[in-house]
């Protein structure tokens, strides 16, 4: 049976006090892990800062890549420092020494090379890291300034699926956000592999080299933005073979169980039917010029307990009309029927008005026609419809729960 | 849900909505119909009074444009985490 490998390195914090610690690299590694498993479980090989040294990771790799077969899948996934040096690339590990840069750190191409002569046809490379923190050092650049499709070209060549995903391009950062308790390139990447956001995905389910990193060039600059206050860059880079067909996750499962949960529906706390009408205090039954009473340009306790007052008729003649109503159309007995407070209690519905000052318009008054208890049963009802012919136009499911304050 | 319903580039899904998010309204091609989503709460508004068979037709008639549509898991998906 197909295996699905994966290999996360994150190198977080190192043993050479002088190289900054990276931020979240181990909660990416973590984060990637998970987010590969929602599709198909997966064996893996983590290795997290002070497991993280050269030579681990070297034999590590070795070993593991070794014993794949061609079917099988490898996910090689980096997070750490990284920098280019007289034309090559360079990873750093946890025992990385300032001193001897390129001695102690793990040179790309050789790590590309070992999975270059792996029989494993499918392998997806995922580097989040930069030469932040490193760069003052001479001759030191960007990680992938040179890293060019011809120093790719024997990972590449003759391979049937094979790709290499980097958090950045030449020059820039890979950044990190407390916001989201990981680097912004990984965090992408793992809402992506984990079915978040529908415009990741190819037909509705997959995964591919393609989709995911179309995703990822959208969606970088608009988390870039959210997240940073200075405007900062940085481009997400792909290289691969046959990139159309790569499926790095099929996601049918999971979103068809996700699916299967009926959404909303279970979680309605009410439905009412509404309809609100403005109208301006002046016009309210209980309005007197003579009593003294004033168009109010405010809205405070006082008007509000004033709009109630001069509103008592209107609501009092509706309740009584459609009681009325009701009592000619259905056949409900005295017992079943209260009318109080501005409201009908019936064993279906319950019906209520309420004139209330507009809090955005102060002179006006907002009469609401509420329907809410309703047994299912009577909305079809022909009795019930004649009594509320054109009486609503809204209507409200409400939920238990808010979800968010933004929607 | 905005940037889900947005992402979705559909010419008959009109979306508005204030700069704090605090709520969205959809309207869609040849519908009269308008839904309000907001944090707690979906409301289907008509621009007519009707009676309340009518409204929760009309209600039926929404999620039947929608049904098929990741609109509609959108929405579905926000009044339900």
């Amino acid at each position: 049976m197909a295996k699905r490998l994966a290999i996360l390195v994150a190198v977080e914090n190192y043993s050479d006090t002088r190289i900054p610690a990276v931020q979240y690299a181990e909660a990416d590694a973590d984060g990637f892990a998970d987010a590969l498993e929602v599709a198909k479980p997966i064996d893996k090989v983590v290795l997290l800062s002070a497991k993280a040294t050269k030579t681990r990771i070297n034999s590590q790799v070795r070993q593991h890549v070794k014993a794949l077969t061609p079917e099988d899948e490898l996910f090689l996934f980096y997070a750490g420092h990284g920098f280019s040096k007289n034309g090559h690339n360079f990873i750093t590990c946890h025992d990385t020494d300032l001193d001897d840069l390129d001695d102690t750190s793990i040179n790309l191409q050789e790590l590309l090379d070992v999975c270059g002569k792996s029989p494993c046809k499918r392998i997806a490379l995922f580097l989040d890291s930069c030469e932040s923190g490193i760069t003052d050092i001479p001759e030191i650049r960007g990680i992938y300034s040179t890293m060019s499709e011809n120093e790719l070209k024997e990972f590449f060549q003759g391979a049937e699926y094979r790709v290499c995903f980097a958090s950045c391009k030449t020059s820039e950062s890979s950044y990190s956000a407390p916001a989201l308790k990981h680097g912004v390139w990984t965090y992408q990447v793992i809402q992506a592999l984990e079915g978040n956001d529908p415009i990741a995905l190819e037909k509705g389910r997959y995964v591919t080299a393609n989709s995911l990193q179309n995703y990822l060039a959208k969606e970088i600059p608009r988390t870039l933005r959210k997240v940073f206050s200075k405007p900062v860059v940085q481009t997400p880079w792909f290289h691969g073979s046959h990139t159309g067909d790569f499926v790095i996750s099929d996601l049918a499962e999971l979103l068809k169980k996700r699916n299967a949960v009926k959404p909303g529906y279970d979680q309605v706390k009410q439905v009412f039917l509404q309809l609100e009408q403005s109208v301006n205090i002046a016009s309210l039954s209980g309005f007197s010029k003579q009593r003294g009473h004033r168009v109010p340009d405010n809205v405070n306790g006082a008007t509000e307990r004033f709009v109630d007052n001069i509103s008592q008729k209107e609501v009092t003649d509706e309740i009584e009309q459609v009681f009325k109503r009701i009592r000619d159309s259905m056949k409900y007995k005295r017992r079943d029927l209260t009318a109080e407070s501005g409201r009908i209690i019936t064993p279906d519905f319950e019906f209520s008005v309420t004139v209330t000052q507009d809090p955005d318009a102060p002179p006006s008054a907002v009469i609401t026609r509420q329907l809410i208890n309703i047994s299912p049963a009577i909305v079809g009802d022909d009795a019930f419809n004649e009594v509320f012919d054109d009486s609503f136009n809204e209507l409200t499911f409400e939920f238990t729960r808010a979800s968010t304050s933004r929607i | 849900m905005i940037d889900q319903i947005e992402d979705l580039d559909l010419d008959d899904i009109d979306l508005t909505y204030p700069a704090d998010c605090s709520y969205c309204e959809i309207k869609i091609a040849e519908s009269p119909l308008k839904i309000q989503v907001m944090p707690r709460s979906v409301t289907v508004h008509t621009p007519r009074r009707t009676s309340p068979k009518l409204l929760v037709e009309s209600f039926f008639d929404v999620q039947k444009k929608l049904a098929g549509t990741h609109v509609l898991k959108a929405i579905a998906s926000t009044s339900a985490k």
